[in-house]
């Protein structure tokens, strides 16, 4: 088994780390992890929901 | 639209408050689309199938090994990384033509790019040569930044601005509805786009797609398999070949598709039945030769059939806990174990806590989670413009029918030419566009991709004469009292570029007391819940691919886990949120 890790898996947007392990060159494993927060939704709480639609385009 | 149709009576039903407020959005939101679309092929995933110059901003590429047959490749130079080689290239010699060097390539570039830099240096003789498929698609990166522009400039000719849209999303309608001349300006904009993707997109995502997918295989006559062999499927629906459909026959998600919908295409709102891309959820069993789709589940899928988990993510649960992250009362008090409607869900981040920080949507089918990819395979599948497991693109064939007329595109005679199979030609870009079996492989999402950018430039046209001779009102007033007294909750549930997005408000007393969304790369990034045993779609498509590639040293690189991962075209920062 080998292990490969892509990070930053370029050419996207973000930041996304993907880990793979392998046997004779087949994936046999992967986890994507996503690799920042931001927390938009905890920002909206607590304003006016008119602000939402502004708000929620900068995602 | 969440608030809309949390606060408006008149959208309670999910419907548009105003016809020219349909159309409007329709135009703008669909202008994001085939902007979208053009900037992800061209400007994103193309350059990890086709090895551009030895400049910017084609450089760095991969090694030789990794581009399949010398097509892709420049022509007659041999490695380009050795460097003087590359200045025989007549497209190198071309940018390098450009006064000021190639920093002003780009930077200067006229719309006429073609025409103005590289013809002018004798490239377009080359076209029908072997040089021709390379050369195209090198024009075509430049060509692209001009109509991905043309597209943003539509949707800001009618919302004002773009990106961050001002008119068009007001709760309520538009600020007004323009001038006809600038939704005339914004139709010729978004038809030139339809005629680049037309005549140059979707021809180049069939040669990707034939390069590195295998044809036919030799079972059927096809041509020999590239040495790369990967993104597209063999002729046999069940074979786990590298492709997406491989791993999903026996985990779960891949080969599920979601969609919520979008392009209302009446004023009537409802479930989505009734817009252009329409609202479903499909899977299918990879077994049957009927290449039937069956509906994942029955009822409401986004009132009732929606979770989200956090089984392997940054968050944490509220059990007893008072309060959630901005200190608001946490009610009720519920864990995430089974999965919240994002009605009920929150976000209390906590790192370390998982492997990712995006939570995972799940579809519930009774009660087995299931994950889903969304995006545009996933909507041209729900909409029934693709068939897996057949081989019938035909209708997959938007607008006119191509038909083989005996001139080839320039994308093609190198192809012809390769392969000595005229049938080919037939097959791939003549009628029927058959060739390609439906699947849910890399290729596939590029090839959805770009039709759906078609289709829906095409539809922009109309909705522009609709939106021309529409009269009344823009906008429908609603009042700050109806929204400030007792509490009031509401949803959206549409598609952008990337596939399916839900927004889930609830308002208390004039304020957003909970704001959740699910976006399009939320559903195909997750990690694995509700438990390891089930990945999200980008995992799944991932599993079961081979990595041709070894360094000197041993060490595998990715590169065709890149490929698959960047064809669902992700968005880590939107999948946060």
């Amino acid at each position: 088994m080998a292990k490969q890790v892509l990070d930053p898996v370029t050419r996207i947007e973000g930041h996304l780390r993907l880990e793979t392990e392998t046997t004779a060159n087949v994936v046999t494993k992967a986890d994507c992890k996503c690799e920042m927060y931001r927390g938009y939704e905890n920002i909206l709480v607590g304003h006016s929901p008119v602000d939402a639609v502004q708000i929620t385009q900068r995602i | 639209m969440a608030v809309e149709n949390a606060v408006m009576p008149e959208c309670a039903n999910h419907e548009p408050p105003n016809t020219i407020t349909r159309l409007m959005r329709n135009i703008i939101m669909g202008s994001e689309f085939v902007m979208s679309h053009i900037t992800h092929f061209y400007h994103l995933a193309a350059l990890s199938y086709v090895q551009g110059p030895n400049m910017a901003p084609w450089t760095p590429y991969f090694d030789n090994s990794y581009y399949v047959g010398p097509l892709l490749r420049p022509q007659g130079t041999g490695s380009p990384a050795s460097g003087a080689a590359a200045s025989s290239n007549a497209v190198y010699a071309a940018i390098m033509s450009v006064a000021g060097g190639p920093a002003n390539y780009l930077r200067d570039l006229p719309a006429t790019a073609k025409q103005n830099v590289l013809y002018a240096n004798g490239v377009g003789s080359a076209y029908t040569g072997l040089d021709g498929i390379w050369d195209n698609v090198v024009l075509d990166y430049v060509t692209a930044l001009k109509y991905r522009r043309d597209a943003a400039a539509a949707s800001a000719r009618l919302g004002g601005r773009t990106p961050q849209i001002q008119n068009g999303c007001l709760v309520g309608g538009c600020a007004s509805k323009p001038a006809t001349a600038v939704i005339a300006e914004a139709q010729s904009l978004i038809s030139g786009c339809a005629t680049f993707i037309e005549e140059h997109q979707i021809p180049l995502t069939h040669v990707v797609s034939w390069l590195y997918g295998p044809y036919g295989g030799a079972a059927t006559g096809g041509v020999a398999e590239p040495a790369i062999r990967e993104y597209d499927n063999d002729g046999n629906p069940g074979h786990g070949y590298g492709s997406s459909e491989g791993s999903g026959l026996t985990g779960p998600g891949a080969q599920r598709v979601l969609a919520w919908g979008a392009f209302d295409t009446d004023d009537n709102g409802g479930d989505g039945a009734n817009r252009l891309l329409p609202r479903g959820c499909y899977e299918w069993d990879g077994g049957t030769s009927t290449g039937c789709m069956d509906p994942v589940s029955s009822g409401n899928l986004v009132e009732d059939k929606l979770v989200e988990y956090i089984t392997n993510s940054n968050y944490e649960d509220a059990t007893g806990v008072a309060n959630n992250w901005n200190g608001m009362p946490q009610d009720p008090y519920q864990t995430f174990d089974d999965g919240l409607h994002p009605f009920d869900g929150y976000t209390n981040p906590v790192e370390d806590a998982g492997y990712s920080w995006s939570k995972s949507p799940r579809i519930m089918d009774g009660t087995t989670a299931k994950a889903c990819q969304v995006g545009p395979l996933a909507r041209m599948a729900v909409k029934g413009e693709i068939d897996p497991g057949t081989q019938d693109y035909e209708s997959y064939q938007i607008g006119a029918t191509k038909a083989f007329a005996g001139t080839l595109h320039p994308y093609l005679g190198p192809i012809v030419t390769e392969s000595t199979n005229l049938n080919l030609l037939v097959d791939i870009y003549g009628s029927p566009l058959g060739g390609f079996k439906c699947g849910f492989s890399t290729m596939d999402r590029h090839r959805a991709r770009a039709y759906e950018a078609l289709l829906i430039a095409n539809a922009i046209d109309g909705w522009c004469d609709d939106l021309i001779a529409e009269t009344g009102d823009s906008y429908t007033p609603w009042y700050n009292d109806v929204m400030s007294t007792g509490t009031k909750t509401g949803y959206g549930a549409h598609e952008a570029p990337r596939g399916a997005l839900a927004h889930f408000v609830t308002i208390k007393g004039g304020k957003i007391a909970s704001y959740q969304c699910v976006v399009p790369t939320t559903w195909n990034v997750n990690p694995k819940a509700p438990d390891d045993t089930m990945p999200g779609p980008i995992e799944s498509a991932v599993m079961g691919i081979t990595l041709s590639g070894q360094t000197s040293t041993g060490n595998i690189v990715p590169v065709e886990a890149l490929r698959v991962v960047q064809g669902f075209d992700p968005c880590i920062a939107c999948t946060v949120h």
